[in-house]
């Protein structure tokens, strides 16, 4: 679906353009995805499509497979070409499953792709689903299961309006989804990784991306989880990189606390100019954040590059490109002059790089206690990494990397090393075993 | 007609004219005997599928690391042979008469293609890149087979006339604007992939 932002609001074009691809419904006419939806509002053209076996497009349904990758790469060529599209340079948009696609699209290096802004994305899909080699029974087997649903002839229930409607492309193309395979088994019976997964592993993907990378997570994401984390330095080749990163839920990418952000980025690198929110846009910005998280009070933050004119795009990027790179939103949730739970952050700290230099922990051994006295340990600075938490009679249980516990309770012992680990906790008036 | 999707000399496909004789089975001694030719489905033309009025009999469809086969019987004997001349799977292609390659078992088998698919997955690959496969239907007498194309890779990337020649039209997403009785599905395109596939 290609649709074009208000000239009531935005003029009549050309237009600053994004892409939205999944294998959801993201070309469903009737119904924008969210992406799609606030890039519309934020005045770009967008133009969102099926992938592969989804929806009205013909093939074969696959997950994240190399044939969906080059398909990103020809709608990239072909939508930049578009005379609607300013500059002839396209971004992308999308959270989860979108966000996703863009990596792998990106990978590719389309020459007309300016910038993507993954949000709340995966690293490798098969450890997605087999996290320490123990099958996920949970989101990620559901969503397969879905994904198989969804791709199946006639899947998608507004696919039927597009046929009754006399599409007979949509309709022709429904009859290869006999092809598609039953993916949630095929991938559950993939007990062992495959030497070919390696294709699909973002982590070993995303150091070929050249443009500029936009990425949010949250640590907690309930759906795709918190992996994305360790891929955030392999993004060396990339032209510009903004993180942000938080504690918080799958669809926080699209909260006021880093919406702006996202804006922000693909006006400098999609639209190429000073990033100014539409009054109009920041007026019902309340009242949609309002309605999407249910919570009062939540707004756009203010232009930040307000002081630079328009005809200063340069200095304004300049200034941007010199912020840090990484920025960690800590107690989202807690915010004092919001709702409990709301999607808004107490507050924050940047990085130039992610994760930070590395500190290597430094060894701490528990002192084993007599076996006739309450197990105790003398507090100690902890400077070692493996501690030995002593225990009643039995082999002492060891665990490593910790450098900030002390245990005081009961009588000390003596160390027989002059480090010991701190764990601060309330006297017990009986001996503890662990 | 040749496999066009991009610009690879290797995949020249087209109408072999060589002799259909009786017999001549996947065994026969001589390989090319009793084999008549295949469509390969040509990506940089308007390739429509089986039921859209195309001609009749075997279409192929090699895309990126995969191959789409269509217009055979249903419960035909599909096989894929590599550029070694080595039979790597053989596929029951579906009612509809369509059999998708992408999975290659470790060992030669044959399989049901689709849904009911049980591919072994121990020691399998993906199908790879390459020049020299080539598609025969085990099933028909003569045997039809394809001519040798080329498997696509993400990085061959076709000639930049495929992104030129396709128009994409638009609706306006109205904020403030009041946009009558626009028809929203006036916005709804397909863009046609280097292999031919169209996505909405």
């Amino acid at each position: 679906m290609v649709r074009l932002p208000d000239p009531a609001l935005y003029g009549p074009g050309p237009y600053p353009t994004v892409i939205e691809y999944s294998g959801y419904a993201p070309s469903r006419p009737d119904q924008k995805e969210p992406g799609t939806n606030i890039a519309s509002s934020l005045g770009f053209a967008t133009v969102a499509v099926n992938m592969r076996g989804t929806g009205c497009s013909g093939g074969v349904f696959d997950v994240f497979n190399p044939a969906q990758h080059a398909d990103g790469y020809d709608v990239v060529e072909t939508v930049a070409r578009q005379d609607f599209v300013l500059g002839h340079r396209v971004g992308m948009v999308g959270l989860s499953y979108s966000g996703i696609a863009q990596l792998f699209v990106a990978r590719t290096n389309p020459p007309s792709l300016a910038a993507v802004t993954p949000l709340s994305v995966i690293a490798d899909p098969w450890q997605e689903q087999w996290p320490g080699g123990i099958y996920n029974q949970g989101f990620t087997r559901s969503w397969l299961e879905q994904r198989d649903s969804e791709a199946a002839a006639g899947g998608q229930s507004w696919t039927h309006d597009r046929i009754a409607r006399g599409d007979t492309t949509c309709a022709a193309h429904q009859r290869l989804r006999s092809q598609n395979i039953d993916f949630e088994a095929f991938l559950h019976a993939l007990e062992f990784y495959n030497p070919d997964a390696r294709d699909r592993s973002l982590p070993r993907l995303v150091h070929e991306i050249r443009m500029p990378v936009y990425l949010t997570g949250a640590f907690q994401d309930e759906q795709t989880g918190a992996q994305f984390g360790n891929m955030l330095d392999h993004f060396e080749n990339a032209a510009a990189r903004k993180f942000i990163v938080f504690n918080g839920r799958h669809p926080d990418g699209y909260s006021p606390m880093v919406l702006t952000r996202w804006f922000e980025f693909l006006e400098f690198y999609v639209a190429r100019r000073v990033p100014r929110l539409h009054p109009a846009v920041r007026l019902l910005g309340g009242q949609e954040f309002s309605s999407t998280f249910g919570v009062e009070g939540l707004e756009f933050e203010p232009d930040r590059f307000a002081d630079f004119a328009d005809e200063d795009y340069a200095g304004a990027l300049a200034a941007y490109e010199a912020e840090p790179e990484v920025r960690v939103l800590f107690e989202s949730g807690a915010r004092p002059d919001t709702e409990p739970g709301a999607p808004a952050h107490r507050f924050e700290a940047s990085f130039d790089t992610f994760p930070r230099p590395r500190r290597w922990a430094t060894a701490t051994t528990w002192v084993p206690a007599a076996p006739s006295s309450p197990t105790s340990c003398r507090p100690r600075r902890a400077s070692t990494s493996t501690a030995t938490i002593p225990t009643r009679g039995r082999r002492p249980f060891s665990v490593r990397g910790v450098t900030s516990f002390s245990l005081r309770s009961g009588t000390s012992t003596g160390p027989t090393s002059p480090r010991v680990i701190r764990w601060p906790t309330p006297p017990s008036p009986s001996p503890r075993t662990w | 007609m040749g496999v066009t999707g991009c610009d690879s000399e290797s995949s020249s496909g087209g109408q072999q004219q060589g002799p259909a004789l009786d017999g001549g089975g996947p065994d026969a001694a001589d390989p090319d005997a009793g084999v008549a030719d295949a469509a390969l489905v040509d990506a940089a033309a308007d390739a429509a599928l089986p039921d859209a009025g195309e001609p009749e009999g075997m279409q192929v469809r090699p895309g990126v690391e995969t191959v789409t086969v269509t217009g055979v019987e249903g419960g035909a004997l599909i096989s894929l042979y590599g550029p070694d001349g080595e039979r790597m799977v053989s596929m029951r292609a579906d009612a509809a008469g369509q059999a998708h390659f992408a999975y290659i078992p470790a060992e030669y088998t044959v399989l049901e293609s689709g849904l009911g698919a049980d591919i072994p997955v121990l020691g399998g690959t993906t199908l790879k890149a390459g020049d020299g496969y080539v598609i025969r239907d085990e099933t028909t007498r003569p045997v039809v087979e394809s001519a040798p194309f080329r498997v696509l890779a993400v990085a061959d990337v076709p000639d930049v006339s495929l992104y030129e020649s396709q128009t994409l039209h638009g609706i306006v997403d109205p904020l403030i604007s009041n946009v009558g009785d626009q028809d929203v599905n006036e916005g709804f395109n397909y863009i046609t992939m280097r292999d031919g596939v169209k996505l909405g």
